[in-house]
Parts: structure tokens; C-alpha cells; sequence
């Protein structure tokens, strides 16, 4: 009688062990958080986008691979709705300044044409630490609707087709946004 | 009236002239040595830089990319004046980089300018280059040599066998 006893104690604790791990494994596990200052000087988290998927790109005014990077961005922006998807360029160059960005944005729709119409903001070191390799831009990240980290990558990344000229290994982007929003 | 008029506009006109009008700094000449540089190499980069105020600072600022898909962040390095021109070393970074790019920054009359910037196409190693030598009529087949021997081997034993058989 007593070994039972013990014995249906240990197989409800470890039950009970295993459902706690459960209950608070997924809300804290993969999730990643970054904060940023926006343009007009406030204080941005990865958290506030919570919902949507978040394309982090982190560039500079006078990287020419990033600015090649801005025309795909834009596509990606186009296609997709505000509810389900947010782009956020960061400028992860100490030298440059919110002025210098905005210049930059507007100086890229006179002369190009295209609007670059989504968050941007500055760096204070924290993300290119955290996910950029070799200070290599653009590095793209993107991140789910909870905030978990899926796809992080150096260089140049398009939206769906490859340009001619570029390698055949450029990443495509749409199928990994296509595998978080219906 | 007409003469006070005419002379005030005048003496405006000479202030509006003799105001500090900052005049943009110019690079005249610029030297890179070596001329091919390659990647991971260290750069000397000298500048000859004009101006008609005087030029407090002089800052190189350099970008190493690769190719077309990939840059690297800025470096900003303050260049020392040598014999009237503006020079500084760097040893670029990255051995992956194709190219680097360098422009200048100049502070005059607390007041920085930035020149437009310069490609440098970096020299590659040709590396192995092409083939490990060339197929010489199966020599390379791996074993080839042994296969005689073991024949030898083989045989030898047999001749052994008979022997002892006798």
C-alpha cells in the first residue's frame, strides 16, 4: 500500500514537471527583442510589431548593394498588407544621422522614383551586434508574427524573381514570407 | 534721395562681397599605393587637398565591398599631413573583398565636407588556377603500381606450394 502511494506520487509530480516546462516553454522560447530609435527620435521594440511579420534590414545611405536592396523592399511592401507585414530599415552606421536618412529617402523618390515609405530608424550598436556578421549590409532578418528569428542572410536578398545578372543563389524572399502570412 | 538710395545699395553690396563665403575644399590629387592593391593588403592613400580657408581635419573614409551584393561598414581614419599632402595607412579587412571604395572627409571653418566617393578594384589572387596537372595516360589510376605486385606475390606463393607439395 505504502509503495504505491509513493510510487503515484512520483508519476504525479513528474506529470506535473512536465506540464509546467509546457506551459511556459513557448512564450519565452526563440522569441528575440531589439530596440531601435525611429526618425523622429523615439524609442521603437521589436514588441511593438508584435502580429506581423518584421523584415529587419539593416543598411547604410552609401552602400550601393543596400540601395539595390531598397527597390525589393518595396515590392515586398506592396504585396503584402499592413496588418501582416512591417519592413524596418535600420541604419546600423554610427556616422549617419536621422537628417542624413531622411535626405536619403527623399533624395531616392526624386531620383528613382519609389517611396520608401516604411520604419526606419537608427542603430545604437545592440543590433549589429546581435545580427550582423563582419559588418557585412544589407543582412536581412526576418521574424514571425511572435518575434521568433526564421531567416537571417548578408547580402543582397530579392523578392521573387532574380534579376539577370545577379547569382542564381539569391535568396528569394517570398516563399519564407509566404510560410507566416496566408 | 535718389544718390542715398543708390550708395547704400552699393555699400550692401560690397558687405554681401567681403562676407566669409566658404569656399568647398579640393582635392587635387590623390595617390594609392601599391597601384593594384589586394585584398587584405595595407593602403597608403595620399591627397593633395586645396583650399582657400584654412583645413583643420582630413578624415579618409573607406568601404570594402564585395561585388555587387555585399558591403562592409564605413572605417573613418584621420590622415596626417605629410610634406603638404594628406596621408594615411589601412590595412583592409576583409580577404573576401573585391573592391573598396574611399572618399574624404575635410573640416574647414568648422564646417565638413564630403567628397563624392572613388572605386578601387582590387587585385585577386589567381589562386590554383586550373587543374592539379594534366591526365598522362592513367598513371594517376590509384592502385595501378600494386596490381603487378600482387600478381608477383600471388605467383610467388603458388611456386611455394608446388614445391612443398613435391
Amino acid at each position: 500500500m505504502k509503495k504505491k502511494k509513493i510510487s503515484l506520487i512520483i508519476v504525479f509530480n513528474l506529470l506535473l514537471i512536465l506540464f509546467l516546462s509546457g506551459c511556459f516553454e513557448d512564450e519565452e522560447e526563440g522569441v528575440h527583442s531589439f530596440t531601435f530609435t525611429a526618425l523622429d527620435g523615439s524609442e521603437k521594440h521589436l514588441s511593438d510589431y508584435r502580429g506581423k511579420v518584421v523584415i529587419l534590414d539593416m543598411w547604410a545611405t552609401r552602400c550601393v548593394p543596400c540601395q539595390f536592396q531598397m527597390t525589393e523592399l518595396k515590392k515586398i511592401y506592396e504585396n503584402y498588407n499592413r496588418n501582416d507585414l512591417e519592413i524596418i530599415s535600420v541604419d546600423v552606421d554610427p556616422y549617419e544621422s536621422a537628417q542624413l536618412i531622411q535626405s536619403f529617402r527623399d533624395l531616392f523618390k526624386e531620383q528613382v522614383g519609389i517611396e520608401l515609405d516604411w520604419v526606419f530608424g537608427m542603430d545604437d550598436g545592440s543590433i549589429s551586434e546581435k545580427y550582423m556578421e563582419e559588418g557585412a549590409i544589407p543582412t536581412l532578418c526576418i521574424f514571425d508574427q511572435k518575434g521568433r528569428l526564421h531567416f537571417r542572410k548578408a547580402g543582397v536578398c530579392v523578392y521573387s524573381e532574380i534579376p539577370p545578372g545577379f547569382p542564381e543563389d539569391t535568396p528569394l524572399l517570398a516563399p519564407i514570407i509566404d510560410e507566416f502570412i496566408d | 534721395m535718389k544718390k542715398i538710395l543708390i550708395l547704400t545699395i552699393v555699400i550692401l553690396c560690397l558687405c554681401a562681397l567681403n562676407s566669409n563665403v566658404i569656399a568647398a575644399p579640393v582635392v587635387e590629387e590623390v595617390i594609392i599605393n601599391p597601384v593594384e592593391p589586394t585584398p587584405s593588403s595595407t593602403v597608403t592613400i595620399s591627397a593633395t587637398i586645396t583650399s582657400g580657408d584654412n583645413v583643420d581635419k582630413v578624415c579618409l573614409i573607406i568601404q570594402e565591398c564585395k561585388g555587387e551584393a555585399l558591403c562592409f561598414l564605413r572605417v573613418n581614419r584621420t590622415m596626417s599631413l605629410v610634406d603638404s599632402n594628406y596621408q594615411c595607412e589601412y590595412k583592409l579587412q576583409h580577404e573576401d573583398a573585391t573592391l573598396f571604395k574611399y572618399n574624404f572627409a575635410i573640416l574647414g571653418n568648422g564646417e565638413w565636407f564630403e567628397t563624392e566617393g572613388t572605386n578601387v578594384t582590387l587585385k585577386l589572387d589567381s589562386g590554383n588556377g586550373g587543374t592539379n596537372g594534366g591526365d598522362d595516360g592513367g598513371s594517376g589510376t590509384p592502385g595501378f603500381e600494386f596490381i603487378p605486385l600482387l600478381i608477383a606475390i600471388f605467383v610467388g606463393i603458388l611456386l611455394l606450394k608446388r614445391k612443398r607439395s613435391k
